[in-house]
């Protein structure tokens, strides 16, 4: 359960930050198919990090990381992780689902924005916790390797991304790097 | 420390929209004297020409990233509804008084997202839309933006008061916090026309300042934008220097505030409109208004 509630939350925020890489990029009116790819792309870089992270747990097991520090961790983890989590969908669950502009407004100002702002605190946080519930070196280089390869998801695609506004408008229109 | 945004100083333009050239460094110099030395580190890495004059195609280019992530934070607050909100009544008010088809000028539109959102999602009728800019680039870019997804609005370089026929309406998003003093009176004074005008702009209150930063860095990639984005805010007129200029520059007209300061909650009205209208459609507008709107609005002593 830990192991699929972290691959989740891992699966979500390379959603999530597919959809950021691309926010800003595209000044169409219409960019629903656009932020679809962007999704599928951030979900795409998380099953990455996701088969990464995978091996080197499956590695670490069968050299004779006992499978409880991983659980250890993985417990500490998602008590930070899964808070932050709900709130966030919750507020983007608002965010779509509420008609008055006010309600739409407030998910945002209150948790959709500031709580973007504090994501890569929360990422690290999280695996500190996880550090601090290990004892085992190995388990500790994987939460180090998750907690990089977590943040390295957003810029890596807005690196790899290529211009995605309209064929009409100049090529220079890519985003700064 | 003057606050100055760096999107105002490396554009100079003549009356005519014509671009004269700008040097880096007396942008620089400027945001130093201001005591902003975070906007001049922005400013001076902005690309130039081997005589140290701005590049103008790649200030455009930087101006154009800031306009697309600028963009996207008026998609997530919604302005395209908040604007649709106001002037679904307002246009519907006109129409009832004769004008079948009132033209709409956005003032200062950049990419225009305002009205291709309105031209994309049709909430308010029947309206001609077009927006105006004294930056080519931006004209160019949305223009392309509308055409791409073939809108039906349209967008002109140049002065917007100067366009053969006159505009119903006058909107700006974003706009009057550019202008101080007397300039403010003197754009204003040039709407007289109009016989509506709505400016949407930043709602200055206690939390303005940290919302800004907050949503500016959460949100904006490009150091311009963020930087200017945070001076936009900290620099917004209050309800009263707006209401002062406006009954200054409009004096025909019936000044109305949306969520006007204090009952305004600072977490929901960022952007709010101040509205001037000529007395035979004040009547009219807020009986086409819904009552959830009607309630906000008032007539500032």
């Amino acid at each position: 359960v830990i192991a699929l509630g972290l691959a989740v939350l891992l699966l979500l925020d390379g959603c999530f930050s597919g959809f950021r890489a691309s926010a800003g990029r595209d000044g169409r009116v219409d960019k629903r198919a656009f932020a679809r790819r962007a999704c599928l792309e951030g979900t795409v870089a998380g099953l990455g990090a996701f088969a990464l992270l995978t091996a080197g747990c499956l590695v670490a097991l069968g050299t004779g990381t006992p499978y409880a520090a991983f659980t250890h961790a993985g417990t500490g983890m998602l008590a930070v992780f899964v808070p932050y989590g709900l709130i966030v969908l919750a507020a983007l669950a608002g965010w779509v689902l509420f008609r008055p502009l006010a309600l739409q407004t407030l998910m945002s100002t209150l948790v959709l924005g500031p709580f973007t702002l504090i994501r890569p605190l929360i990422v690290v946080v999280g695996c500190a916790v996880g550090l601090a519930r290990s004892d085992s070196d190995v388990v500790g280089g994987i939460l180090v390797l998750s907690c990089v390869l977590v943040l390295a998801v957003e810029p890596l695609l807005l690196r790899c991304r290529p211009p995605q506004v309209p064929p009409t408008l100049p090529s220079w229109t890519v985003m700064s790097r | 420390v003057t606050l100055l945004e760096i999107s105002d100083l490396v554009l100079d333009v003549d009356e005519t929209g014509r671009r004269r050239p700008v040097a880096r460094a007396d942008v620089v110099a400027k945001l130093r004297v201001a005591g902003d030395s975070r906007g001049a580190r922005v400013a001076g890495r902005l690309p130039t020409l081997p005589d140290g004059m701005l590049d103008p195609d790649g200030v455009d280019a930087v101006l154009l990233r800031c306009h697309l992530q600028l963009q996207r934070l008026s998609e997530e607050l919604q302005q395209g509804q908040r604007a649709a909100e106001v002037l679904s009544p307002l246009l519907a008010a006109l129409r009832a008084a004769g004008t079948p088809r009132p033209r709409l000028v956005d003032v200062g539109c950049g990419l225009g997202q305002v009205l291709r959102w309105l031209s994309w999602h049709r909430p308010v009728g029947e309206v001609e839309l077009v927006g105006c800019d004294l930056n080519a680039g931006m004209i160019s870019a949305a223009t392309a933006l509308a055409t791409n997804e073939a809108l039906d609005c349209r967008f002109v370089h140049g002065d917007a008061f100067a366009l053969p026929g006159a505009a119903e309406v006058v909107i700006s998003t974003g706009f009057l916090h550019h202008l101080r003093g007397e300039d403010l009176v003197h754009v204003l004074s040039r709407q007289t026309q109009a016989r509506a005008v709505v400016h949407w702009d930043i709602a200055p209150g206690p939390l303005t300042g940290l919302g800004a930063r907050v949503f500016h860095w959460a949100r904006m990639r490009e150091p311009l934008a963020r930087h200017d984005g945070v001076v936009s805010a900290l620099r917004a007129h209050s309800d009263t220097t707006l209401v002062a200029a406006l009954r200054q520059g409009l004096p025909e007209k019936v000044v109305l505030v949306l969520d006007a300061a204090p009952r305004r909650n600072p977490l929901i009205a960022v952007l709010r409109p101040v509205l001037a209208l000529d007395p035979d459609l004040v009547e009219p507008f807020l009986a086409g208004c819904p009552p959830h709107l009607r309630r906000r609005l008032s007539r500032p002593a």
